[in-house]
């Protein structure tokens, strides 16, 4: 039974002030992800995809507004909880993997387990357990730098699914990647989403990457716009919460 | 934080040679640091010896080292307030005609008949080995470092060779053992032995005099002071005290001197350390920023850090202490091929490993406080949007 993740952006605004000048990269942006979706952000640079994800992922907070995960208001917490938070409710998943260059697969892995209380029996048992469910049963003692790069993508999932997360945010997870290892990457995502029930949210350029996602959210200039993707081919397939069938 | 001992530890293997010039920085401190606690140590330990104020030391005021002519001392020894008294005459030699530099020692000629009474630091010499002294003319006390360096015992004879002057030697039968410490290679032998082997009768370095309390010996010192005050050479009367608290007074400045580079010399290795993390950790800010994305709390990060410059000046520190403290004992053992007579005056104490390890341990905290501080900082969207 996954667990729930319900995400609720309330007027959420966010402005950088870099030197005399403000930048509003989002304004009044109400949105609501229910449990279980997986969501496609897509715009250009500097719309503020990657601003919007690291709201909800607890990495930054709004000017104004509020993010709220499952009845917890995060935009009220300080960083101490924050951090708490992130370790349980989200995994994450980054462009350039940013694993830790001088630790194998293995204990890239481990890492957010060590925050956790869990026997070590156990924690290996997980960690290993979830290397095997990414393909790389075989590469636990690897360093990074002996991974391929779908391959060290593919730790960097681990490490983001290992303590169990409800919501996995990933920001162009296959933006460094070939063609043949991007699908590698979107297949595991989309196996997350639809066997374990992960609530999904990838940031992407790639028009290919945002039709794996149930739903592309398009930002332009700080606002949301739902777009249907090319899987779906009717109104009626279009969420309820997206305010747009 | 045993649980990131794996992460610290492998953090430390990112640049080695970075991590082993650090580490080296502290050892040479700590090194520095052994040996100059040591001495201030020992320093210290002579001040608070029985030195007294009912003994006073004679000696030629102006001339270092002191030399006066013996008539002078049957003058003074006739003074009527002087309850008793000894001359010290410095012989220079080699304990063997090997004439090897850490075989090389300075013997002294004294009375043999009233050690107890004029020496303060000889308290602890065995009775029979006093009395032996008496006995036998040609008899010597000797130090128990030289007894054991030499490979001799007691009733061996052997010939003490000058230093100074070619082919003169002093042949000595050893009656007694000096006490360990001050005395560790020390050699006293008898001033009627010396003067009748060597033939000098004119001249000893010093005078030693017992008199009743500290009033008659400010009298006395006044009064020997002026008597010889328009004769060549003048005289220098003080107390045994005040004696002990110039000599360490003198070496004060050398020590505050030494002191003052180990201050500059640990200064030094906080920035070095401060610096070698600082860059270590802006090096690693995404990593830090993604550490802070999977749950690492500010504070748990900030202790990666302290934990990764502890680990390296404790031991630093630790290695630095140990190899200090294995030369000296090595140099105690006679298993140098150079013996390091400082060390062997003044050798540094096993405690020095713990203090060297508590030094570390501090220069690390502090060397890291910045750098942990401002990694603890770390805004991780600032970091990634640098990153892309």
């Amino acid at each position: 039974m996954p667990k729930r993740c319900h995400i609720s952006l309330q007027k959420v605004t966010k402005h950088y002030v870099r030197g005399q000048e403000t930048v509003r990269v989002l304004q009044d942006v109400d949105f609501e992800i229910p449990p279980g979706d997986f969501i496609a952000l897509t715009g250009p640079s500097g719309s503020g995809k990657t601003t919007l994800l690291n709201l909800i992922a607890g990495l930054d907070q709004p000017t104004e507004g509020r993010v709220v995960v499952d009845g917890v208001d995060i935009s009220e917490l300080d960083e101490a909880a924050l951090a708490r938070w992130r370790n349980g409710h989200v995994g994450f998943v980054f462009q350039f993997y940013h694993l830790v260059p001088v630790l194998t697969a293995f204990e890239n892995v481990e890492l957010p387990l060590l925050l956790l209380r869990i026997p070590r029996r156990v924690r290996k048992r997980q960690v290993a357990m979830v290397l095997e469910l990414v393909g790389l049963g075989h590469r636990l003692r690897h360093r990074p730098g002996q991974l391929s790069g779908g391959e060290q993508q593919r730790v960097g999932i681990a490490r983001a699914i290992v303590a169990n997360p409800h919501l996995i945010v990933a920001d162009e997870p296959t933006g460094d990647l070939d063609g043949t290892s991007a699908d590698g990457i979107l297949d595991l995502l989309q196996a997350l989403h639809q066997r374990m029930g992960k609530t999904i949210i990838m940031v992407t350029h790639d028009p290919q990457a945002a039709s794996r996602a149930q739903i592309a959210v398009r930002l332009d200039r700080g606002a949301l716009i739902v777009d249907a993707p090319p899987a779906l081919t009717t109104s009626a397939d279009v969420p309820e919460w997206t305010g747009q069938r | 934080m045993i649980e990131f001992a794996v992460l610290i530890l492998k953090n430390l293997t990112r640049n080695r040679m970075r991590t082993a010039l650090t580490g080296l920085a502290v050892v040479v401190l700590v090194s520095v640091y052994g040996f100059v606690s040591s001495a201030t140590k020992g320093i210290s330990e002579l001040v608070t010896t029985q030195a007294s104020e009912t003994r006073l030391v004679v000696t030629e005021r102006w001339m270092a080292p002191s030399r006066f002519p013996m008539r002078y001392v049957d003058k003074i020894a006739d003074l009527p307030e002087v309850d008793d008294w000894t001359t010290i005459t410095f012989y220079p030699g080699y304990f063997d005609d090997s004439r090897r530099n850490w075989r090389r020692g300075t013997a002294i000629a004294t009375r043999p008949d009233n050690l107890y009474a004029m020496f303060s630091d000889l308290q602890d010499l065995d009775p029979a080995a006093a009395l032996a002294l008496q006995e036998e003319k040609t008899g010597a006390l000797i130090g128990p470092e030289i007894l054991e360096m030499m490979n001799w015992k007691v009733g061996q004879r052997f010939r003490f060779v000058s230093r100074s002057v070619f082919g003169a030697e002093v042949p000595l039968t050893i009656v007694g053992v000096l006490p360990a410490g001050l005395w560790d290679r020390g050699l006293v032998f008898r001033s009627d032995y010396y003067k009748d082997v060597l033939g000098q009768h004119d001249t000893v370095n010093l005078m030693y005099i017992r008199v009743r309390d500290e009033q008659t010996g400010e009298r006395l010192a006044t009064l020997i002071e002026s008597q010889f005050m328009r004769h060549q050479p003048e005289v220098r009367v003080e107390t045994e005290s005040s004696s002990v608290a110039r000599f360490v007074g003198r070496n004060a400045a050398v020590l505050a001197i030494m002191n003052v580079v180990v201050v500059i010399l640990l200064i030094d290795v906080l920035i070095v350390l401060a610096n070698s993390i600082s860059i270590s950790a802006q090096e690693r800010r995404s990593e830090m920023a993604v550490l802070k994305v999977i749950g690492f709390q500010p504070r748990q990060i900030m202790m990666l850090i302290v934990a990764e410059a502890v680990l390296v000046s404790a031991t630093g520190s630790a290695l630095g202490a140990s190899l200090v403290y294995a030369v000296s004992e090595l140099n105690q053992a006679d298993l140098l091929p150079i013996r390091i007579g400082f060390l062997t005056m003044f050798p540094v104490a096993p405690t020095v490993i713990a203090q060297g390890v508590i030094l570390g341990t501090l220069l690390g905290v502090a060397g890291s406080a910045v750098p942990a501080w401002n990694v603890r900082k770390i805004r991780v969207a600032d970091v990634f949007s640098e990153v892309v």
